[in-house]
């Protein structure tokens, strides 16, 4: 899922290319060629594509203009990328919502733009897309947050914690609280596994 | 703590990323992206150069709209230190004599002009230098406050190649600096990056204001990356913030920050006392602002921040009777019941959210910060597709612009260019909202943390803060950064200036080339 569209560095060096770019703005084309496809993947999972078109370039103008906050002892930006860009999500709640309700409809492809075809293909082959988006839709915004910043951003919980400003063990409880509420969504099944009943795990 | 997530997590977790997959942004909408990047690039702020991206493009004299803020932003690299320590160097005293420096000085009273500007210090220094004197190091410039006036300038006695640290005593004449060696930025860049240990020096302006002197403290050299630096109004102690230095040395992820100690130096037998924070954090504000670090009149009472857990989300201010042993600072010091939230920076939209440097009010019973409520007024005739579609016309705009020129088209076609990508950013900022700021600057109960008086509030436009660099015992008159009058949303104008009461007055012009240069009073 993680995509390193033109990864011109080691992410360790993050630190180092914002610190620069306090005196050099233009340093911080760096993290945008390093981070944007990411970013904008996350957001387009969320909200779609197109809106995730204007969310992820406001999420790097808002980064840029937020730079000489950047706490330099995080070597990594992708947290704090990934923090900005769910704090824009949080402003188009609408536009995610709308987004989900598409999913939940049986076929997803026609109501969908040609940009969620893909997604379709997939969703039917498991059938489980419906039930998920409307559970993803009824999540409480702040596990739903915590969910996808897993599932989708692939950030580990010590990252969503920094991402989100919250504790490490508010990341457990509410990733925990969220897949609780999918699986009971999917009947308790493992939608990767067919119609096999699975024990939740915790 | 970042753990990665269990191997058996395949289950609802990849139904999710399945449902919600989408492709790579296309080329387009990378461009689009850049583009916009590139227009915040040419609005943050006064003296930042533009973005330039792909290769050092250049867009040519357009306004844009601000960057979206959708917050109390609190901090800015104004005050940044450039600090990072290695190895330990022995280092013999030196004594600099400074005269000829302030020659043409002037009594500065007698051009006072400014309302307030008699309740205020007459001098402050600055570190001055960066990118302007890659060669000569950061210098210390003695500056008088109501003129902008340079009435000396300090250069770093060898080996040191600059200055990166300052912190001024209540008696307007005494200052510490904290003197470094230099590296590049980069191999083969401007040397910018102060290293080593680093050395104390104060600097003592004489009664007549007619010369000073740079003298060779008798402390140890502080090891470290600084985060506080703070003189005692009496200028007796120092106090430093600073924690083990090993970000941007060596590769790989950076250690989450451990080891942060609280120094005291008693100045004139280079005592010390010192403080550890147990765990992982930091002391000082949020970085890279280094300057919650406050002293009472007492010259005993200190005021910190401290940062806990990785990524500094939990924050406690915190007082310290620096007459206490050395030992852990938290057994030695005492919270202010001030939410974490306040003080933060990790919640969205915090009651207070008080905002950095806060300062320790005389008498110690009061912690004197700034707060502001940010009204969002979203545009009359807002539309999202409508907005989205304005910024692609804009970005067209720009890439005809860069062909025309690529191709080195006629001027007046490239006037023509020129005059598209202005209408079409005007087009572009109907779209955006508007934001009013209303700044105060307030007084918070140490006993109690809640707010007990508000100083000065005003109205501004746009989504500003304002940050408090100096301020009398009282709070009745403050130096301040600020948003200044009349400054509007696109074009925010942030300058120091005086506040007293409701009314903000900014400094001369010739002060405000000082802004970014850790000026202190």
């Amino acid at each position: 899922m993680t995509v390193t569209a033109d990864h011109t560095g080691p992410p360790e060096a993050d630190a180092r290319v914002i610190e620069q770019s306090w005196t050099q703005p233009e340093r911080f084309a760096a993290i945008f060629e390093r981070y944007f496809s990411q970013i904008h993947q996350y957001l387009a999972g969320r909200v779609g594509g197109k809106t995730a078109d204007d969310l992820a370039a406001e999420v790097f103008v808002v980064a840029f203009a937020q730079r000489q906050r950047y706490d330099l002892a995080r070597g990594c930006a992708r947290p704090w990328l990934y923090g900005i860009a769910t704090n824009l999500i949080g402003t188009h709640w609408r536009q995610e919502q709308r987004r989900y309700r598409a999913l939940t409809r049986a076929d997803a492809r026609q109501v969908t733009p040609s940009d969620e075809d893909l997604v379709a293909d997939r969703v039917s082959a498991s059938a489980v897309g419906p039930a998920l988006a409307a559970a993803l839709a009824a999540l409480e915004a702040g596990d739903r947050d915590v969910l996808l910043l897993v599932a989708l951003a692939d950030l580990g919980n010590g990252e969503v914690a920094q991402a989100l400003g919250i504790p490490y063990g508010t990341v457990g409880s509410r990733l925990n609280r969220a897949r609780k509420r999918l699986r009971e969504a999917l009947g308790g099944a493992n939608p990767a596994a067919g119609q096999e009943a699975e024990q939740p795990h915790e | 703590m970042n753990e990665p997530r269990k191997s058996n997590a395949m289950d609802e977790l990849d139904a999710v990323r399945q449902l919600l997959a989408q492709p790579p942004p296309a080329p387009d909408v990378v461009g689009a992206a850049r583009a916009s990047l590139e227009q915040a690039g040419l609005v943050s702020g006064p003296g930042v150069p533009p973005v330039h991206l792909n290769g050092g493009r250049h867009l040519f004299g357009l306004g844009g709209p601000a960057a979206p803020h959708r917050r109390w932003r609190r901090w800015r690299g104004w005050l940044a230190p450039v600090a990072a320590a290695a190895a330990v160097v022995t280092v013999v005293a030196v004594s600099v004599a400074i005269s000829g420096g302030i020659q043409g000085h002037h009594p500065v009273r007698s051009q006072v002009s400014v309302p307030g500007i008699g309740k205020v210090p007459r001098y402050f220094v600055a570190l001055t230098g960066g990118n302007t004197l890659p060669d000569e190091g950061q210098r210390a410039v003695v500056v008088a406050t109501a003129t902008g006036a340079v009435l000396a300038s300090i250069a770093a006695p060898r080996p040191y190649r600059m200055f990166t640290e300052v912190a001024a005593a209540g008696n307007d004449r005494t200052f510490v600096l904290a003197a470094q060696r230099a590296a590049p930025v980069e191999p083969g860049g401007p040397m910018l990056n102060g290293v080593g240990p680093a050395k104390l020096y104060k600097l003592v302006l004489s009664r007549s204001g007619k010369s000073a002197t740079l003298t060779a403290l008798p402390t140890p050299l502080v090891t470290g990356s600084i985060d506080g630096f703070a003189l005692s109004p009496d200028g007796s102690r120092l106090a430093v913030s600073l924690q083990p230095t090993t970000r941007l040395v060596r590769p790989g992820p950076a250690p989450p920050p451990r080891g942060a100690r609280l120094l005291v130096f008693t100045l004139a037998t280079g005592a010390e006392r010192q403080w550890a924070l147990p765990g992982i954090g930091w002391i000082g504000a949020n970085k890279p602002n280094p300057r919650t670090v406050s002293w009472a009149d007492d010259n005993r009472t200190l005021l910190f921040e401290v940062h806990r857990g990785q990524g500094g989300p939990i924050a406690n201010l915190r007082l310290l009777d620096t007459t206490a042993p050395s030992g852990s600072l938290t057994a030695a010091s005492k919270r202010v019941p001030i939410p974490s939230e306040d003080i933060s920076g990790h919640v969205e939209n915090p009651p207070m959210s008080l905002g950095e440097p806060l300062l320790l009010a005389g008498d110690g019973t009061k912690i004197i910060g700034t707060t502001g409520v940010v009204t969002s007024h979203p545009a009359p005739d807002h539309n999202r597709r409508r907005s989205l579609k304005a910024l692609h016309e804009l970005t067209g705009a720009w890439e005809g612009l860069h062909v025309d020129y690529a191709r080195h088209a006629s001027r007046t076609v490239i006037q023509q260019a020129k005059e598209r990508v202005k209408e079409a950013a005007v087009k572009y900022r109907k779209y955006q909202p508007t934001y009013t700021t209303v700044v105060a600057v307030t007084e918070v109960s140490v006993r109690t943390g809640k707010p007990v008086q508000v100083l000065g509030r005003r109205q501004v436009s746009g989504d500003v803060s304002e940050w408090p660099l100096w301020t009398n015992s009282t709070g009745t008159a403050l130096i301040i950064a600020g948003p200044a009058p009349g400054t509007t949303q696109r074009n925010q104008n942030i300058v120091l200036g005086i506040q007293a009461g409701n009314t903000f007055t900014p400094l001369p012009p010739g002060v405000q080339s000082f802004i970014g240069q850790s000026p202190a009073w």
